[in-house]
């Protein structure tokens, strides 16, 4: 049953939009403009959307008459209203105990716990071979775990197949498209029931949604691998799942998409009418951590969680008290040594590449910066890893 | 319009867009249409038709390699786009139904695809009856029917049980026993059937009387050697070939004859005999016989066949004995072949082919192995496109491997035991439905759901092949007398077309089942 959003959450999202545009982020305030536009799942909007994005191909400069026209756009969506298909917050997966060892015995996955949420995003970092595929598939349904329970509590239980339905699982390598792109992702939605003009419109606006108006006409060798993850992507969210579980899908992206991406899927993972719960793997270790509600660590097969707010597992506790930095300097490292011992410094690693420096509590990054600028250390980078899982793979 | 009807089905009927149904049901009957039209076109004269009937005709030519090449690339092309898509596949909600109507369309497409053969014949068909006259046609069978007495086969054809006089012939053989039992020698029997008195040999005659050897010679009057008494009617009008076993029609027809040659009216035999040579003449059919000589032999037969003499030779009879300069007769004299033929084979195919062409139906035998093929080919496909590729890969060298080893299993050990070996066919068949119900691994309850798919449409075969092995073994041990066929055996037997035709109609209910079984197959987690 469908119920009214709160019109100070759609006025509040529509607020932040109007002052991306205000602040010169246009872009980025253009897709969140059409996430709203998404939300309202009204054709007439869509068909509005469309039109625009159509006049903003041909006029890519005019940011005067685009914000006029967003404001407008606004307008009508707020008008247009929100509602709420899928509660925020809810339990829709919980995966207790799960393992999975593979005949030939090399490696073992598990026992891993993990629980996600609707409008979550969990992010699956690790090494290669470390079994986030693996993890995937198992909660996709791809693959038999050898034991462990994983609970779904989504709408389509009734029988297996139907509870695929809902989940959603895009591999590293997502299959070939044959015949036209746009075809393919009307073809998915007529499959889910929505027909007609309803079909053309949202088709549509998935395509401009996901920056794929200008190859919407193109065949998928035509195509680059980012711009065919988009392009399963777009799919994938035209069948509205209540499950997305990603393999790798910034590992054809450049740096800049890669962020942009995963601004996006935390965006429509976080959709107002059909919120979502998102899991996705990516050897980005920083981006990931960035967008992701929560991240998961997989060494070897086994756990190690990381929560953004408060921390960890209890074995982690102590290590967990230390501040790490991770920075890049051409300065030698003893000069580094003698520089830093004025702070309560326990090691300092240089892995060829990046120094990692440990401190014991209480440290402040602030305090760190002040010695090294103090110093005049010359440093092109640095990075508090302290709650990051990038000190798992920097630690020697 | 094709765009737009395109757009319709792909926004509002996903499943019929996915199947092309639009595009091959077009192309198919476009296919369909040229065939007739080539078909219609290959028709020229009846002459043409040389010794094929209508139904053969398309594969009288290059053609029919042209068409079954040509559906077999429109088949592949069509696969090739509807393998584009798969909502089963890719876990889009797709009802059970909807499995099985594409399994459905599959099975339309490909018997669509297989019966290009019907549209050409009918096509040649069409042409032929307009080209031929039906009543005339009718009118040159009698008239050869007419003279078909004067035609020898060879001197046993003037044995007393192949003559053919008015009621009460034709008799059947029978033995009465002391018991006062009857029995009937079968057709071609040459052993009396045991317990039966040898003695005891009567005919029954077509008045439902029985009639003692003397009876029969002493009604039949002519016992030599002569046309008077041959009257076997090998070729009649709308009737099958009347030789030892001569049919009622034929006896009638035969008798006709005959009652024209015993009441001796020559001037009527030799109208009919210059009526024939005036209708080869019309065929533009080779001959070398002339009345006269032909009527003498009415009452005084030769020894030498007319007829066979250039049975088997088509375009140039008289060629074919070039090289025979004398052959020998059945009394051991030489004759020269081509001093007296009738190239009446060529005649008999004319007149059948105009016939024929004028009661054409469609064998309801070859429309079942139509449709069967069809359904084997669409099971192929369906499987690949409901299971999974390296499944379907897999069951298919397996299911060959098991076929071999199947039926060397059933040479060995199963030898004359039919009966058995049905019900082991019919036990593995059902267990390959068990497997794929409870195997929790993937990779063998789709085999096993594959094998179950292509070898179900012979479980109710096997049940009335079962019935039938045990009624024969019923039989080798009881009487054959006292023997009765149960009657829904009798009924298969009589209506095999049918019979096949209900049970493929049955299986493709039944595959409504397995469409639940192959969506729940596809959801399961692999191992």
């Amino acid at each position: 049953m469908l119920t009214n959003i709160p019109s100070s959450a759609l006025k509040q999202r529509l607020q932040e939009i109007a002052n991306y545009y205000q602040q010169g982020d246009v872009s980025l305030g253009y897709r969140r403009l059409m996430d709203a536009a998404i939300d309202t799942n009204n054709s007439d909007i869509f068909n509005e959307v469309c039109n625009h994005t159509e006049w903003l191909c041909n006029n890519p400069s005019d940011d005067t008459i685009h914000w006029q026209k967003a404001a407008t756009l606004i307008e009508h969506i707020a008008h247009a209203g929100v509602h709420l298909q899928k509660e925020i917050g809810t339990t829709i997966l919980a995966a207790n105990g799960i393992q999975k060892k593979y005949k030939n015995g090399v490696f073992s996955l598990g026992p891993i716990d993990l629980e996600l949420k609707r409008g979550m995003l969990l992010g699956l970092v690790g090494e290669n071979g470390n079994g986030k595929t693996t993890l995937l598939r198992i909660l996709a349904q791809e693959l038999k775990s050898d034991s462990g329970e994983v609970r779904y509590n989504i709408s389509q239980q009734h029988n297996q197949y139907a509870l695929r339905t809902q989940l959603a699982y895009i591999p590293q390598r997502t299959p070939k498209w044959y015949g036209s792109l746009k075809d393919n992702l009307k073809f998915t939605l007529s499959s889910y029931g929505i027909n007609g003009a309803d079909n053309e419109a949202r088709v549509l606006m998935i395509i401009a949604r996901m920056g794929l108006w200008n190859y919407r006409n193109l065949n998928w060798n035509q195509l680059s691998s980012g711009y065919k993850m988009r392009f399963e992507l777009a799919r994938t969210f035209l069948r509205c799942p209540d499950i997305l579980l990603l393999d790798e899908p910034l590992a054809n992206l450049d740096v800049m998409a890669q962020q942009t991406m995963l601004e996006d899927l935390k965006s429509l993972a976080n959709s107002l009418s059909a919120p979502m719960g998102l899991i996705l793997s990516s050897q980005q270790l920083y981006e990931v951590e960035k967008v992701s509600d929560r991240v998961l660590f997989l060494k070897n097969g086994k756990a190690v969680w990381q929560e953004h707010s408060d921390i960890m597992t209890s074995t982690d506790t102590e290590e967990n008290k230390q501040l790490i930095i991770e920075f890049d300097t051409d300065t030698d490292r003893q000069h580094l040594n003698t520089v830093l011992q004025s702070l309560p410094l326990e090691k300092l690693q240089f892995n060829g590449g990046t120094y990692i420096a440990y401190f014991s509590a209480p440290t402040s990054m602030a305090q760190i910066l002040t010695v090294l600028g103090k110093a005049e250390i010359n440093v092109v980078y640095i990075r508090n890893i302290s709650q990051s899982t990038r000190r798992f793979f920097v630690a020697s | 319009m094709f765009k737009k009807i395109q757009q319709y089905l792909l926004e509002h009927h996903p499943l019929l867009w996915n199947m092309r149904l639009h595009q091959i049901l077009a192309i198919s009957l476009c296919l369909h249409f040229i065939h007739f039209v080539i078909g219609y076109l290959s028709f020229s004269d009846i002459l043409s038709m040389g010794y094929s009937d209508a139904a053969q005709m398309f594969f009288s030519g290059s053609f029919a390699l042209f068409s079954i090449v040509g559906s077999g690339i429109v088949l592949v092309l069509w696969l090739v786009k509807v393998f584009r898509n798969n909502a089963l596949k890719r876990f889009y909600p797709i009802s059970k139904a909807k499995v099985f109507v594409q399994c459905l369309i599959l099975f339309l497409v490909c018997s669509l695809n297989m019966t290009y053969y019907y549209s050409y014949t009918y096509g040649f068909v069409v042409h032929g009856q307009l080209k031929t006259d039906i009543v005339a046609n009718e009118q040159d069978q009698k008239t050869y029917t007419a003279v078909e007495a004067f035609f020898q086969e060879s001197r046993s054809a003037y044995d007393l049980d192949n003559r053919c006089y008015p009621s009460p012939f034709p008799m059947t053989r029978k033995y009465i026993n002391a018991d006062s039992s009857q029995v009937t020698v079968a057709e071609g029997a040459e052993t009396i059937p045991v317990n039966t008195d040898t003695n005891g040999l009567y005919y029954l005659g077509i008045d439902g009387k029985n009639y003692s050897v003397q009876d029969r010679d002493s009604m039949s009057g002519h016992t030599e050697f002569s046309y008077l008494n041959y009257c076997c009617a090998e070729k009649s009008y709308d009737d099958e070939t009347c030789d030892t076993g001569v049919s009622l029609t034929n006896a009638h027809l035969a008798t006709a004859t005959t009652q024209a040659t015993l009441q001796n009216h020559p001037e009527q035999i030799k109208a009919n005999m210059i009526a024939f040579l005036k209708l080869c003449d019309k065929y533009n059919i080779k001959y070398k016989l002339n009345v006269d000589d032909w009527y003498k032999w009415v009452y005084n037969p030769p020894y030498f066949p007319v007829q066979y003499t250039i049975q088997n030779v088509y375009y140039n009879p008289v060629a074919k004995y070039d090289n025979y300069t004398a052959a020998v007769d059945e009394n051991g004299s030489s004759f020269n072949p081509k001093q007296y033929f009738v190239q009446r084979n060529k005649l008999e195919y004319i007149l059948d082919n105009t016939y024929n062409i004028h009661h054409y139906h469609i064998s309801i035998g070859v429309f079942c192995f139509l449709l069967y093929w069809s359904l084997s080919i669409s099971l192929l496909i369906f499987a690949f496109r409901a299971s999974s590729k390296r499944t379907w890969i897999i069951s298919l060298i397996a299911g060959a491997l098991f076929c071999l080893l199947v039926g060397a299993f059933s040479a060995l050990f199963a030898y004359g035991d039919n009966a058995s070996l049905f019900i082991i066919y019919e036990l593995l068949i059902l267990t390959f439905l068990l497997v794929a119900l409870v195997s929790k691994r993937k990779t063998i309850a789709g085999v096993a759901l594959n094998w179950f798919t292509w070898s179900a449409p012979a479980i109710i075969p096997l049940i009335i092949a079962f019935c039938s092995a045990i009624e024969r073994q019923k039989l080798m041990l009881m009487d054959a007398a006292l023997y009765h066929k149960p009657s829904f055996l009798e009924w298969i037997d009589d209506h095999s077309g049918i019979f096949f035709t209900c049970n493929l109609g049955l299986y493709l209910i039944g595959l409504y089942a397995l469409s639940g079984l192959y969506r729940r197959w596809q959801a399961m987690p692999e191992d």
